[in-house]
């Protein structure tokens, strides 16, 4: 009936030391967004004209870029807002994406149908595309870019606990709780959900890292987080201009996106492993 | 197998109408007045009303949206509102250019992809294994907007290899479909390696080497012929992705692409440029899906069309 | 029953397998004695564990290279030991001098070749002909086990065919080039009782038509006894007893394979519950010492729980290893 992952999966975890990096990056990273204020050397926004494109050095160990401000501090206070975006998305994303998921599933009939086609249309465009299209309608910035990245990790919530739904409604042990007169809504929470979130869980980081090569992309397309803003993608952007000149501008934004990307993914890939090797999200 | 075409495609119609709604509803839902938008900032009350009229937005929402299904399927994407011109003599080339560049790199994707996977799968746990998925977990973790940059960094300006910009001829071609195909690339070669693992493991195998057969005819003829099939199919969603997904690309190294010439045409308010391409490229997913769909039934002998 | 020949064709002597798991080492063999003389039809029956899938795909070599290993022993193939030989080696001999099938007749045929091309494959890894020699070499040894209308059949798929009919294409595979030692890993195990059978009569009409010597293994005493001219009994990595069938059935010496034949519901008789033997097949990581039965068995003494009994001879043609066989 439920499933309960969680005794052994510590152990199991350890075991993979890739997996374990992936998580203590994830968790630095975390640490180094809420410490940025306290930790950051310089202030982000600070344009000096003094140090204009300074490379590495001991007092700037990023370098600083062409308006005078230090790297190694506006990739600090950026992880604050990749954090923040990739979250939040992704939180949307699975609360409502499961949600409709699992009526959708359990339910069935017209709903489902209804479901299924928004589920296929949003998934029809190729990723980066929908985002696009999501920041034409709702215009570029902050709130356009969770709004669309929310909109792009939210198909993949819903077919997993649409799956996830339809595998359960059928067991046996569904239609005794129903017999015995528990709700629906008592049997979607208490059965069918449990079961999914394994899954669910594995779904959720791989698509943090998905959600922030998005998000950062359409920041550096201009569609997103807007400058003076120290988000990564909109770095690179401006990075780009000088690179030939500065290579450092546009060499540690990047990096910084990649690190955090592969640990979600090492982290998420290990998760899968140690739930159950054979899971397929 | 024709009726069997028509009879997916016929499937497929609810999702083609999906699609053009959703282009529809972005116009629609743009913040300010879409009929302003079109006509100027600067236009005074009556030319917008004009527009207006023009353009059927004083009609009902569910008219306006037959009135832009029937131009659709008629081919008439409107005109662009920057240049004036048909939509669709925009777009064609600019698409054509991306079709070129998605080709190349899927081409690429396979080799590299197929190649990995097939060599991680030779000797499974062993170090070529253990570099080849972490050059996987690389290829799918590095934005392709770096490593496009890093790629111009050192082969244009470094050593002036390769151009950087514009699509004069097969050397510009190299760099984007290289920074394109990377992440293509490593997804397959995953696929790829898994698939092999799991065949590997089939009776048939064992049987193959019953009958006395080399293990490299085994591994290719009996497993890689097997394996290749949900390769296949894999590679067919990423071609779809490699449409849609090159906009990043296409906007590093200057390629003019259909997807450059949305973003740009956000900027510049140019709807119904946007609409268009957004319906080009997705129409362009859903097809080539049914194309390896379709594909899949002449590779497994196992699954009929019937 | 073809009488035994001087030199047997296959004499396995003191053959131990073990595999390195990661829950510990598996003694999958302990020292498996067999002989089999040409033209005979041997049979090795054991429940599941017993150690004797592992036996003949010993034989072949199949055994999976980094966790299997052939801890020692002999595996004479017409006089040359086989595990002395190189992989190159091994591989000519598979196929062509002792050829395998295998329990499920479904998956050991590749989905996606035809089933001509599948029979062809071996014929032409042996020999130097041309694809239409070999086509009409697979017609032949196609209508030899019964498949009907040979050349239409070469080119469908093996999801087109029955179940019956799959495993007659697998024996085909199996016999294309005249091996002279067939082993037959459970044959029967995931086919109806009537194409059981068919396969059975099949099996004993290519042994007398084209001479192939076959070892049946199986866990169901009843295919053996039908087909069978010889029998091995093995238990937890070893043999306990072997010998002629119908010596065997009359008086069976060792108190498991006792234990195996009553178990045997017969047609006829009442019984308010189906015996068994009591107990479990140890498990192979951490065998018990001495006789490997004793602790299921009604007769175990001191002796059986220290020392490990030896094969002896009780009668001729009939071997058992027990402490207490004469009793």
């Amino acid at each position: 009936m439920r499933t309960r992952p969680f005794p052994n999966l510590w152990r199991r975890l350890r075991r993979n030391r890739l997996t374990v990096t992936g998580l203590v990056i994830i968790l630095l990273m975390i640490l180094f967004s809420l410490l940025a204020p306290s930790i950051a050397p310089f202030d982000p926004f600070k344009q000096d004209f003094s140090l204009i494109m300074k490379p590495m050095d001991r007092v700037h160990w990023f370098g600083t870029d062409q308006l005078g401000r230090d790297i190694l501090s506006r990739i600090l206070f950026g992880s604050r807002i990749t954090i923040t975006i990739s979250f939040f998305s992704v939180c949307l994303g699975m609360i409502l994406g499961s949600l409709t998921g699992l009526l959708a599933g359990y339910y069935g009939g017209r709903i489902d149908s209804a479901i299924v086609w928004m589920t296929d249309l949003a998934l029809a465009f190729p990723g980066m595309l929908l985002a696009i299209a999501v920041i034409a309608s709702v215009g570029p910035g902050l709130e356009g870019i969770i709004i669309a990245t929310a909109v792009y990790s939210t198909p993949q919530f819903i077919r997993l606990a649409r799956g996830s739904a339809l595998l359960e409604k059928r067991k046996e042990y569904v239609a005794a709780a129903s017999c015995i007169g528990e709700t629906d809504f008592s049997i979607l929470f208490r059965y069918v959900l449990p079961n999914c979130l394994a899954p669910l869980a594995v779904l959720f980081t791989l698509q943090m890292a998905n959600v922030i090569l998005i998000a950062s992309g359409l920041s550096f397309l201009g569609l997103g987080v807007q400058p003076p803003s120290p988000e990564w993608g909109a770095m690179l952007s401006q990075g780009r201009t000088y690179l030939q000149t500065a290579p450092h501008l546009s060499i540690f934004p990047g990096l910084a996106i990649m690190i955090v990307v592969l640990s979600f993914n090492l982290f998420g890939d290990g998760l899968r492993d140690a739930l159950d090797p054979r899971m397929r999200v | 197998m024709g009726a069997y075409i028509f009879r997916r495609l016929l499937m497929l119609l609810p999702l083609l109408v999906g699609i053009t709604l959703v282009s529809f509803l972005i116009l629609q839902t743009v913040p300010g007045d879409p009929a302003r938008i079109i006509a100027g900032m600067d236009a005074d009350e009556e030319m917008v009303q004009k527009v207006r009229h023009q353009l059927g937005l004083d009609r009902s929402i569910s008219i306006q949206y037959l009135n832009f299904l029937t131009n659709v399927i008629r081919g008439d994407f409107g005109l662009s509102i920057r240049t004036g011109h048909p939509v669709v003599k925009e777009i064609l080339p600019r698409f054509l250019n991306s079709i070129r560049l998605a080709i190349a790199s899927i081409l690429i994707a396979l080799l590299l992809g197929v190649t990995a996977g097939v060599t991680a799968a030779w000797r499974q746990n062993g170090p070529v294994d253990y570099g080849v998925m972490l050059l996987v977990l690389l290829g799918i973790s590095t934005p392709t907007f770096w490593s496009g940059l890093l790629l111009i960094l050192i082969f244009s300006i470094s050593f002036g290899l390769l151009p950087s910009g514009g699509a004069q001829g097969w050397a510009h071609l190299i760099l984007p479909a290289i920074t394109l195909a990377a992440p293509s690339a490593a997804i397959m070669a995953r696929m790829t390696r898994s698939s092999m693992l799991e065949v590997l493991r089939e009776d048939y195998i064992k049987m193959a080497r019953a009958k006395g057969q080399t293990e490299f005819r085994i591994f290719i003829n009996h497993a890689l012929r097997n394996a290749l099939i949900p390769t296949v199919t894999v590679a067919g969603l990423q071609f779809g992705y490699l449409l849609g997904g090159a906009v990043l690309v296409e906007t590093i190294f200057n390629w003019p692409g259909l997807g450059w010439l949305i973003v740009n045409a956000i900027f510049s308010r140019d709807y119904p440029v946007v609409q268009a391409g957004v319906m080009i490229f997705a129409f362009c997913f859903v097809l080539v899906n049914l194309f390896i769909d379709i594909l899949y039934t002449l590779l497994d002998p196992r699954v009929s069309y019937q | 029953m073809k009488q035994a020949s001087p030199t047997p064709l296959l004499k396995v002597s003191d053959l131990r397998v073990s595999f390195h798991t990661e829950t510990g080492v598996v003694r999958a063999l302990d020292g498996v004695d067999l002989q089999i003389s040409e033209g005979e039809i041997a049979g090795l029956v054991g429940e599941t564990g017993s150690g004797k899938s592992v036996t003949g795909n010993t034989i072949m070599g199949l055994i999976p290279k980094p966790t299997g290993y052939v801890d020692g022993g002999e595996i004479l193939f017409d006089g040359e030991d086989l595990l002395k030989l190189g992989s190159e080696a091994l591989r000519r001999i598979r196929g062509k001098k002792i050829s395998m099938i295998f329990q499920d007749p479904f998956t050991s045929l590749n989905p996606v070749h035809r089933v001509g091309d599948q029979i062809m494959e071996v014929i032409r890894l042996h020999q130097p002909i041309t694809r239409e020699e070999a086509a009409s070499q697979a017609c032949q040894i196609m209508e030899m086990v019964g498949i009907p209308e040979p050349s239409l059949r070469l080119r469908d798929f093996p999801h087109q065919l029955s179940g019956g009919m799959r495993q007659r294409i697998v024996i085909a595979i199996s016999l294309a080039c005249r091996p002279r030692l067939l082993i037959a890993d459970e044959p029967t195990t995931s086919l109806d009782v009537t194409i059981q059978a068919q396969v059975l009569d099949l099996m004993v009409d290519m042994n007398q038509k084209i001479g192939a010597t076959i070892l049946l293994i199986s866990h169901d005493l009843g295919v053996i006894s039908e087909t069978c001219g010889k029998i091995f009994v093995m238990y937890a990595g070893r043999i306990i007893e072997w010998s002629d069938t119908k010596l065997f059935f009359e008086r069976p010496l060792h108190p498991y394979s006792q234990g195996l034949i009553a178990c045997l519901p017969r047609i006829g008789e009442r019984h308010a519950r189906l015996r068994t033997i009591p107990g479990t097949v140890p498990d192979l990581r951490e065998v018990p010492a001495g006789c490997r039965f004793h602790p299921r068995c009604p007769r175990r003494t001191e002796v059986c729980q220290s020392e490990r009994p030896v094969l002896e001879e009780a009668e001729p043609f009939h071997w058992v290893a027990c402490h207490r066989w004469k009793e």
